[in-house]
């Protein structure tokens, strides 16, 4: 019986960032992003990133015997977006593929409990 | 354990006649559901799920739901690499209510005209509800939609924006050969 992680993956509309903890969120076993595996800035939040990134992390995973996973998905939240990117669900997939059991899904998106005020002005986004 | 708040006059569209639509749902995902039909809040128990991604998908068949799609529409979401994008009118009109109108009705054309032509040149399906436009597609489809939009959004004309999803076209083309 292996250890087990919690993967934290934080999926923007710009990048997809995956880090792995212990369970105390403490201690770091691994992390990747998608700026890491792709050359593009403009795919750095595509499935295909996630997915590579997956693989950084899984490598690393094994190597310190980590079979059991809890993950927790994040967007930007607060006063921004609250909906994960596209790399999040292509990440997930990704870790339930390589064989990593995940034990539980947790969305832990930041909610504002009426916060700072959202970014754009009165007159909304100008190009 | 997911909850998904969405507007009351979704809420009918959501259960369907007799629960018809919510009993898809469940039989697809194989989860259960619960309304509040007075509050619209959903809340989706993801403890029975054999997929782990299934309670994400279903939240975002919800959402879509919620943001006016057909649930016909909605169901696309449940395959895999199609993705939901909700893009909020306020953060690029403002609190102008004159221009919100405006904008919406440039995006959605003379009897939806603009929005019957993103929807079938990017192949992604396109609902502007309230203050939001939802798209529904794969990561291309998507970029192409996202990118007409706010071509629109900003200001260009519509024969432009046009242009753009015939260049765009090829591309989508492309990645129908791929996947077969």
């Amino acid at each position: 019986m292996g250890k087990m992680g919690v993967v934290h993956i934080f999926a923007s509309q710009n990048n997809t960032i995956i880090t792995v903890t212990d369970i105390t969120g403490a201690e770091t076993l691994a992390k990747a992003s998608g700026g890491m595996v792709v050359k593009a800035d403009r795919d750095e939040s595509s499935p295909y990133a996630a997915m590579k990134a997956v693989d950084i992390i899984v490598e690393k995973l094994k190597e310190k015997d980590v079979t059991d996973v809890v993950i927790k998905v994040r967007a930007p939240g607060g006063s921004k977006s609250h909906n994960p990117g596209p790399g999040a669900q292509a990440a997930i997939r990704a870790i339930a593929r390589a064989g990593l059991k995940i034990l539980q899904i947790e969305d832990v998106t930041p909610i504002p409990h009426d916060g700072t005020k959202k970014k754009g002005g009165k007159r909304g986004r100008r190009v | 354990m997911l909850s998904v708040r969405i507007p009351q006059d979704r809420v009918g569209v959501l259960i369907g006649t007799h629960g018809s639509t919510k009993a898809e749902i469940e039989k697809i995902s194989g989860l259960k559901i619960e309304v509040d039909s007075e509050t619209g809040e959903v809340i989706i128990d993801g403890t029975s799920a054999s997929d782990p991604e299934m309670p994400l998908k279903v939240r975002e068949v919800v959402r879509a739901i919620g943001r006016g799609f057909s649930p016909k529409k909605a169901y696309r979401l449940f395959d895999s690499g199609v993705y939901l994008e909700i893009i909020d009118l306020k953060d690029f009109v403002g609190k102008n209510s004159k221009r919100m109108k405006t904008v919406r009705a440039r995006l959605i054309g003379t009897n939806g005209k603009t929005r019957r032509i993103i929807e079938e040149l990017s192949e992604a399906e396109v609902s502007i509800y309230g203050n939001t436009v939802a798209i529904i597609g794969d990561y291309l489809q998507l970029d192409i939609s996202r990118n007409s939009i706010m071509m629109i959004l900003n200001g260009n004309q519509h024969g432009t924006v046009y242009k753009y999803l015939e260049r765009r076209r090829k591309d989508v083309h492309l990645s129908r050969l791929d996947s077969i």
